[in-house]
């Protein structure tokens, strides 16, 4: 019996039998996987495996809130995504802030697993412990925004709904999956929308209003008492400029992803920055449920040229891989061309990396006037990036390539595509650059789901973090080549439980320690979890990812970076002449680890870990 | 020694000021030069936090010759570039 944090309730719904069920969700397994990332990852590795079409209906697409999410923890208003990716064809997995996952708790459930395919488009309503699948034919073509409204009209005004665009549907994929309407949170990243997309399941929409409990009520409150001035305080910079307010520093010290990551500077970078937002389009921020920071933009362009624009502002990974990656430095169009991804539902990092990848394509002959349609791609011009969004969007013309990824696109174009191709795994880069932090280039060849910036969130630790509870007293040498294989495995082991608890990153920027997590995690579940198990929780969540990707074929051959990345030096900028070394540290990676040569966890490593059931 | 100091968003608007040349002692610190900012430039102090138990600065960063300095590390006569911190993305 839970004593807080879980609803104790998984729901599942058959899309191919019209039917859905209410699992009971084991606490064995929730105080072993915790939750989001976790649970989710464990639910893939059984219900799916190397025969599985990511696009078929024998592919499980899995929502998880996590224990934290819906409590008063501040930042916790996160769910993860999880399914076997179409992108990569290992796991993917993508999470939103917002409401959806808080909403889905108040609904009765800690987590849907949809499984099967509809033959006809449908929406499930998730209300009050109960799931009706709705037909979705009506609304099926409409973009997010629109299609939000149409299912609150049809619904509860309060109602949150998951949802997918024209790109989901048409199962482009690098479509992802969109929360809050107009407010645009998004689980962007492996493909998830075209999973999605695959099950003719247009959204989820959720509402309920039954409580979340906590174990430790009071204890709760009186940390958060103490806490939450200090997250408001610390957090004030990043609230006041989004996650776009640290661009210029960004550009500055070589992490600015700069023409398909060939240069090492941007002198439009000051015309795109969070400050440049604040004082033109910005009308207002985006709270995510429980936050006291308020990082999410909302713009508008009320008249010229990209007008209108309404709703949800550009991120900085938005700005960085549609805008720097392509030269192009007009805020108003990026702010366009960001809408548009939301509308359509696109990965706006996945977006702007082929996008890049098609013009330098273009620019060396791989890509002619014959595969564009008489257009002639160009750097640092806005209205080709909003051309091509739309056309990736309503896979036609050259989007219908696009849409399948820098690897895939590169396979197919042939010869030299591969090297302007950057991604691990089959996963766009997003906007941080390898060859400014050695811990990103091990952290990218090594992230469960390709190249992630967030499944070890190293670099933040290189720059200007600290974390004294796993050792790390000191800021990290960002050209440094010793400890980087510790440094890594700890930090992703530690970013699998913020993935599975559902607590935003973020609050590493905001006075928020270890400790206080740990202390959160326990008051609110009633478990006197230790750090030594909280962390080794961390590590069989990491374990339990890679395993399911050495079941799909992964191994020490695909943990690796782009040729541009392990060779090319830029010559400019605050990184000119630094590149990942990376075989050293993948060395020292995998004997932390106690994996293999081949990069796979031996059979001590699982029996340690509790992971040998899992796996036999 | 003398220094030039870059100032970047929002920086730059809060001191009203891109640059400026200040001599400093030979030996002087990030910490050092964080305190003589300060007194040039009052409406910096809401921005410098001292973290005491984990040393480090959350609310600027000071780069020099492309490292991330710590407020123990000594300067070298060169340029220094006062940038707002990352946060997030």
């Amino acid at each position: 019996m839970f004593k807080g944090g879980y609803k104790g309730k998984i729901l599942f719904v058959d899309l191919s039998k019209k039917e859905a069920k209410v699992h009971e969700l084991s606490e064995e397994e929730a105080y072993k996987y915790i939750g989001g990332s976790g649970l989710g990852a464990l639910y893939l590795n059984r219900l799916s495996g190397p025969e599985t079409d990511p696009l078929g209906s024998d592919n499980p697409l899995i929502f998880m809130t996590g224990p934290l999410t819906g409590t008063k923890v501040p930042l916790s208003g996160r769910h993860q995504v999880i399914t076997r990716s179409p992108l990569t064809g290992i796991l993917g997995e993508a999470d939103a802030g917002g409401y959806w996952g808080a909403m889905l708790k108040r609904a009765g459930f800690d987590g849907v697993i949809v499984a099967g395919a509809s033959e006809k488009p449908v929406y499930l309503w998730v209300h009050d412990g109960s799931v009706e699948i709705r037909d979705a034919s009506h609304i099926w073509g409409l973009d997010t925004y629109e299609a939000d409204e149409a299912i609150r009209k049809e619904t509860d005004s309060k109602m949150v709904a998951a949802c997918i665009g024209p790109a989901g549907e048409k199962r482009v994929l690098i479509a992802g999956i969109m929360h809050d309407g107009r407010d645009a949170r998004a689980a962007a990243r492996c493909g998830v929308g075209a999973v999605m997309g695959s099950k003719s399941l247009k959204a989820i929409a959720v509402y309920g209003e039954e409580p979340i409990s906590v174990a430790d009520e009071d204890g709760l409150n009186k940390s958060l008492k103490e806490m939450g001035p200090i997250i408001v305080k610390e957090g004030k910079g990043l609230g006041k400029y989004g996650t776009a307010g640290a661009i210029v520093t960004i550009e500055k010290v070589g992490d600015l992803p700069v023409k398909n990551w060939v240069e090492g500077k941007f002198e439009g970078v000051e015309k795109i920055s969070g400050q440049k937002m604040v004082e033109s389009i910005l009308t207002g921020r985006f709270y995510c449920a429980s936050c006291l920071v308020g990082c999410g933009r909302k713009v508008r362009v009320a008249s010229g040229r990209y007008a209108p624009v309404d709703g949800a502002g550009p991120e900085y990974e938005s700005l960085a891989m549609l805008g720097a990656l392509n030269l192009v430095d007009n805020l108003e169009a990026l702010a366009k061309a960001t809408e548009l991804c939301n509308r359509y539902g696109l990965d706006t990092i996945s977006t702007g990396a082929v996008i890049g990848f098609a013009i330098e394509a273009f620019e060396r002959g791989l890509l002619t006037e014959e595969d564009t349609n008489g257009v002639k791609l160009k750097w640092g011009d806005p209205d080709i990036v909003i051309r091509l969004v739309e056309e990736i969007g309503e896979a036609k013309g050259l989007g219908r390539l696009l849409g399948l990824g820098v690897k895939r696109i590169s396979e197919k174009l042939g010869g030299l595509a591969c090297e302007l191709a950057i991604h691990v795994k089959g996963l766009e880069f997003p906007a941080h650059d390898p060859r400014a932090y050695n811990s990103l280039g091990l952290a990218y060849a090594t992230s469960n789901r390709g190249a992630c910036h967030l499944q070890g969130f190293t670099h933040v630790f290189e720059r200007s973090l600290t974390m004294p509870d796993l050792g790390f007293d000191e800021v990290q040498d960002r050209f440094g080549i010793e400890g980087k294989g510790e440094l890594v495995a700890k930090l992703q082991d530690l970013m699998c439980l913020y993935d599975s608890l559902k607590i935003c990153k973020f609050t590493l920027f905001a006075g928020v320690k270890l400790r206080h997590i740990l202390q959160w995690f326990n008051l609110v579940t009633g478990w006197g979890v230790d750090l030594v198990h909280f962390m080794k929780t961390g590590e069989r969540i990491f374990n339990l990812k890679r395993m399911y990707n050495v079941r799909m074929g992964i191994s020490r051959k695909d943990d690796t970076l782009p040729p541009r990345i392990l060779t090319l030096k830029r010559g400019v900028g605050g990184a000119a002449d630094n590149l990942p070394p990376l075989n050293y540290m993948l060395a020292d990676y995998y004997r932390y680890r106690g994996w293999d040569e081949f990069g796979i966890p031996t059979v001590e490593k699982l029996e340690e870990l509790g992971l040998t059931k899992e796996f036999q | 020694m003398r220094l030039l100091i870059r100032y970047f968003q929002p920086y730059d608007q809060l001191v009203g000021l891109k640059e400026e040349s200040l001599d400093v002692p030979d030996d002087a610190t990030t910490r050092d030069l964080l305190r003589i900012l300060v007194n040039r430039h009052p409406r910096l102090a809401d921005y410098i936090s001292f973290d005491s138990d984990e040393k480090q600065m959350r609310r600027l960063v000071v780069v020099q010759r492309d490292e991330f300095l710590k407020l123990e590390d000594r300067l070298a006569e060169d340029e220094v570039l006062i940038l707002y911190p990352i946060s997030g993305g």
